[in-house]
C-alpha cells in the first residue's frame, strides 16, 4: 500500500537523521556499565566490592564505606 | 513534529551506510578519548578542562562541562523552536536531511549527553562526597551521571520516535510520546546542571573564595535555564496551535514556575525569583526574535513568569522562608492563583487566544494541586542546593511521587474532550481577493445548534497553516466575531489555496472539535482534497454544512490509525516508563548529594550532644 510505503520513508528518514548522536551514546554507556562491572568482579578488598554492590540503593552506607577504604588513596592528590 | 517526512525519494542505501559509518567513528573517537584519559595517556583534555576551571573557579569536572553545557542546550533550544515553527509553518520537510533544525537539536542532545559524559570521564579524583563509584579509582559526580542520563533519554527518543512513526503514522503534534521524550530530557536536563554546578561548590568550599558576578550570572542563569526547561511542554500553546485543551496551559506555567522559582529564590536569595524569571525571558525572547522577525518562521511567544516571579518573592518576605516545604507549598498556591491571574494579562495582551473566565474553573482545579506539590519539590530543590538536611526520605518521595500522580490525574482529566455529535458548522465563504491563484476568502459559519457554544468559549477560530513560509510565515490565526447565537464571521482574509491546511475550531470546555475548510489533495500521505473550498476551488462562493469532527483527524493528517487499541496503550506506557525512571533517577540523585552532604559534619556534631 502506498502509505505504508510512505511511513517506512518517513520512519527511515527520522532515523537516519539520529544514527550517528544515538548509537555512539549507547555505546559508549555500554562501555562504562561493561567497565564498572568487571571491576566489580575482580576482587581487590572484599569488603568494599561487596558494599558497594548496594550503591544504588543504601547510598549512606556506600559513602561510609567510600570514605574508610578509599579515601587514603584518593585524597593523596586531592589537594586542589 | 521533530521527525519529518519525505514523500519524495526518501533516504539512499548509502546514506545508510554512511551515517553507520559516521556513527562508527564517532563511538570510536569518544572511546578512544575517553580512554586515553582515564589511563592518563593524554594531558589536552585535563589542561583545558583546567583552565575553564581557573576561568570559572570551579573543579575542572564542572568548569568544562558546564562550559559545553550551556552553548549546547541553547543550541538545542533554538533548533527546537525553530523547527516547531517551520513544520507549523511549511508542514512536512521537502526531503531526507532538509530540515536545518534538525542538525542543531541533534547537536545539541548529542553535545548534552557529551557535556554529562564528560563530567562522568573528567575527575581523576573523587569529585565530591556524592560521586558514584564506577571503578575503585574512577569516582562520577551524580550531577554528571544525571545529565548523561538526560542526554541518552533524550537521544533514545529518537530511534523510538522512528518506531512510532512505522506503527501509528507521523504524529505531528508536539505531544507526541516519543517527542515527549526528547524535550522531556532536555528540559530536565536544567536540574542536572544545577546539581553538578552545586557539586563543584561543595568541592572548592574550603577554598573561601567568593564567587565573582560573572559566576553569579551563570547560577542565575541556571534557574532561568531550569523555567525554560520546565516550559518546553507549553510550545504548541506558545505558536497558538495546540491541539489540546486550553486548561493545560494554566497548569504548564504554574507547574514550571513553582519548581524553578521557588527553588531559586531558597537557593540565591531575595531577588533570585525575578532575576530568574528575566533570564528565561532573555532565553526565550532571543530565541523566538531569531525565529520569527529575522529568519522569517511563525511568531511564537512565552510566558513572562514575573507574576509568579514577584508572589514567590513576597511569600519568601513572610517567616515562612524559614520552613522551606510551608514556604513550596504557600509560594505554589500563590503561583497557581495570583501569579496565574498576573500571567493572564501577558497571555492577553499577546497570545493569539487568551483565557475566558469560564476557563477558571477547571484550570485552577487542576493548577493548584499541581503547582503546591511541585512547589514542595522546588522547595527540596532549594534545600539541596542550600545544603538543609531534606525530609525524611519516606516523606520527601511520597512528595515526588504524589506530584507524579497529582500531575498525571490533571493531565488525564485534560485529555477529556469530546465531539458534539450532531452539530453542524454551516459555512459561506465568499472569495476576497485571487491574485494568481492565491484565493483568500471571507467565512460567515452558523453552528447548529445554536446554543451549543457558550457566550465564553475557549476560541471559535479559523486557522490556516502549512501555508508556507513567504506566505504570512505560512500561519493564519482568526478569532472570529461572533455577530448572533451560533453565528460568527471572519475578520480578516483566508486563505484556501496551494498547500495551505485551513480549519474551522471550535473548543469551549470540554468540547474540542472542527471543520475542515480546505486541505489540499496530498499524495504523499495517500489523502484527497477534504474541506469545501477544496472541493469547488474555482467557485466565488461556496456553501456548505459538515458535520464536526474530531480536530486529531485534521490537525493530523499524516497520522495513520490501523493500530490497535492495545500497541498505543503499551507504546504509551513504554514510554511512560521511561520517563518515571528519569525523574526517580534525578530525585535519587538530588537525595545523594543531599545526604553525603548533610550526614558528614552535621552528624559529628550531634554526637556529642545526643550523649549528653
Amino acid at each position: 500500500m502506498m502509505a505504508e510505503q510512505h511511513v517506512y520513508i518517513l520512519a527511515h528518514h527520522a532515523l537516519l537523521l539520529a544514527i550517528p548522536a544515538f548509537a555512539p551514546a549507547i555505546a559508549v554507556v555500554g562501555v562504562v556499565i561493561w567497565v564498572a562491572m568487571r571491576d566489580r568482579r575482580i576482587p581487590d578488598d572484599a569488603s568494599t566490592v561487596e558494599d558497594d554492590a548496594s550503591t544504588l540503593g543504601d547510598d549512606a552506607n556506600t559513602l561510609e564505606d567510600d570514605a574508610s577504604t578509599l579515601e587514603r588513596v584518593e585524597r593523596n592528590d586531592n589537594s586542589e | 513534529m521533530l521527525a519529518a517526512s519525505s514523500e519524495g525519494g526518501g533516504a539512499a542505501l548509502d546514506q545508510v551506510i554512511g551515517m553507520s559509518v559516521a556513527a562508527a567513528v564517532v563511538s570510536a573517537g569518544l572511546l578512544w578519548v575517553g580512554y586515553l584519559h582515564r589511563n592518563r595517556k593524554i594531558t589536552w583534555l585535563t589542561r583545558l578542562s583546567e583552565a575553564f576551571g581557573r576561568r570559572f573557579k570551579r573543579p575542572p569536572w564542572v568548569a568544562l562541562p558546564i562550559a559545553l553545557f550551556i552553548a549546547t542546550l541553547i543550541c538545542a533550544l533554538f533548533g527546537f523552536i525553530w523547527d516547531v515553527s517551520l513544520h507549523i509553518g511549511n508542514g512536512r520537510d521537502p526531503g531526507p536531511l532538509a530540515n536545518p533544525a534538525h542538525y542543531f537539536i541533534l547537536f545539541g542532545l548529542f553535545l548534552l549527553f557529551v557535556a554529562g559524559m564528560l563530567a562522568v570521564v573528567l575527575p581523576y579524583d573523587k569529585p565530591g562526597p556524592a560521586a558514584v563509584r564506577i571503578t575503585r579509582n574512577w569516582y562520577a559526580p551524580v550531577g554528571g551521571i544525571l545529565m548523561a542520563g538526560c542526554g541518552l533519554y533524550a537521544l533514545i527518543g529518537f530511534p523510538l520516535d522512528d518506531i512510532w512513526h512505522r506503527i501509528f503514522g507521523q504524529d505531528v503534534t508536539l505531544w507526541g510520546p516519543t517527542h515527549l521524550m526528547m524535550i522531556g530530557g532536555a528540559g530536565f536536563s536544567t536540574l542536572t546542571a544545577v546539581l553538578l554546578e552545586y557539586e563543584g561548590r561543595l568541592a572548592t568550599r574550603e577554598q573561601e573564595q567568593r564567587d565573582g558576578i560573572g559566576l553569579k550570572f551563570v547560577q542565575y542563569l541556571g534557574f532561568g535555564g531550569v523555567i525554560v526547561g520546565m516550559s518546553v511542554f507549553q510550545i504548541e500553546f506558545d505558536f497558538g496551535v495546540a491541539q489540546f485543551r486550553q486548561v493545560f496551559q494554566p497548569m504548564l506555567i504554574a507547574a514550571a514556575a513553582a519548581l524553578g522559582l521557588v527553588a531559586a529564590r531558597m537557593t540565591m536569595g531575595r531577588g533570585a525569583a525575578i532575576a530568574a524569571a528575566l533570564l528565561s525571558i532573555l532565553l526565550r525572547g532571543g530565541v523566538a526574535l531569531i525565529v520569527g522577525p529575522i529568519l522569517g518562521s511563525p511568531i511564537n511567544w512565552f510566558p513572562l513568569y514575573l507574576g509568579p516571579a514577584v508572589v514567590v518573592e513576597l511569600v519568601a518576605l513572610t517567616p515562612l522562608i524559614k520552613r522551606p516545604m510551608v514556604f513550596g507549598a504557600v509560594s505554589g498556591l500563590g503561583i497557581a492563583t495570583v501569579g496565574l491571574w498576573l500571567e493572564s494579562l501577558w497571555i492577553a495582551a499577546v497570545y493569539p487566544y487568551p483565557w475566558p473566565s469560564s476557563l477558571w474553573p477547571e484550570s485552577l482545579a487542576m493548577a493548584i494541586p499541581v503547582a503546591i506539590l511541585v512547589g514542595m519539590c522546588g522547595a527540596m530543590m532549594g534545600m539541596v542546593f542550600t545544603g538543609r538536611r531534606l525530609p525524611r526520605r519516606a516523606i520527601g518521595i511520597g512528595i515526588v511521587v504524589a506530584s507524579v500522580l497529582v500531575i498525571g490525574g490533571a493531565v488525564a482529566n485534560g485529555l477529556q474532550y469530546r465531539v458534539p455529535k450532531d452539530a453542524i458548522a454551516a459555512i459561506t465563504l465568499t472569495q476576497v481577493s485571487n491574485d494568481n491563484g492565491h484565493k483568500m476568502v471571507q467565512a460567515d459559519v452558523r453552528i447548529s445548534p445554536p446554543d451549543l457554544i457558550s457566550a465564553r468559549p475557549d476560541w471559535v477560530s479559523i486557522l490556516g497553516w502549512q501555508g508556507k513560509l513567504n506566505n504570512e510565515r505560512g500561519i493564519v490565526i482568526d478569532r472570529l466575531q461572533r455577530v448572533g447565537p451560533g453565528q460568527y464571521r471572519s475578520t480578516r482574509p483566508i486563505p484556501v489555496w496551494g498547500s495551505w491546511r485551513t480549519l474551522l475550531r471550535v473548543q469551549d470546555g470540554h468540547i474540542m472539535a472542527g471543520v475542515p475548510i480546505y486541505l489540499p489533495a496530498d499524495p504523499g500521505i495517500n489523502k484527497r482534497a477534504e474541506g469545501i473550498a477544496a472541493l469547488r476551488p474555482d467557485a466565488k462562493q461556496i456553501f456548505g454544512a459538515p458535520h464536526f469532527q474530531p480536530e486529531i483527524t485534521i490537525l493530523q493528517r499524516e497520522r495513520t490509525f490501523d493500530a490497535p487499541a492495545w500497541l498505543w496503550t503499551t507504546a504509551c506506557l513504554l514510554v511512560l516508563a521511561c520517563t518515571l525512571v528519569l525523574i526517580a533517577a534525578l530525585t535519587w540523585g538530588a537525595g545523594r548529594i543531599n545526604a553525603s552532604e548533610t550526614a558528614t559534619p552535621v552528624e559529628a556534631e550531634d554526637r556529642p550532644k545526643v550523649q549528653a
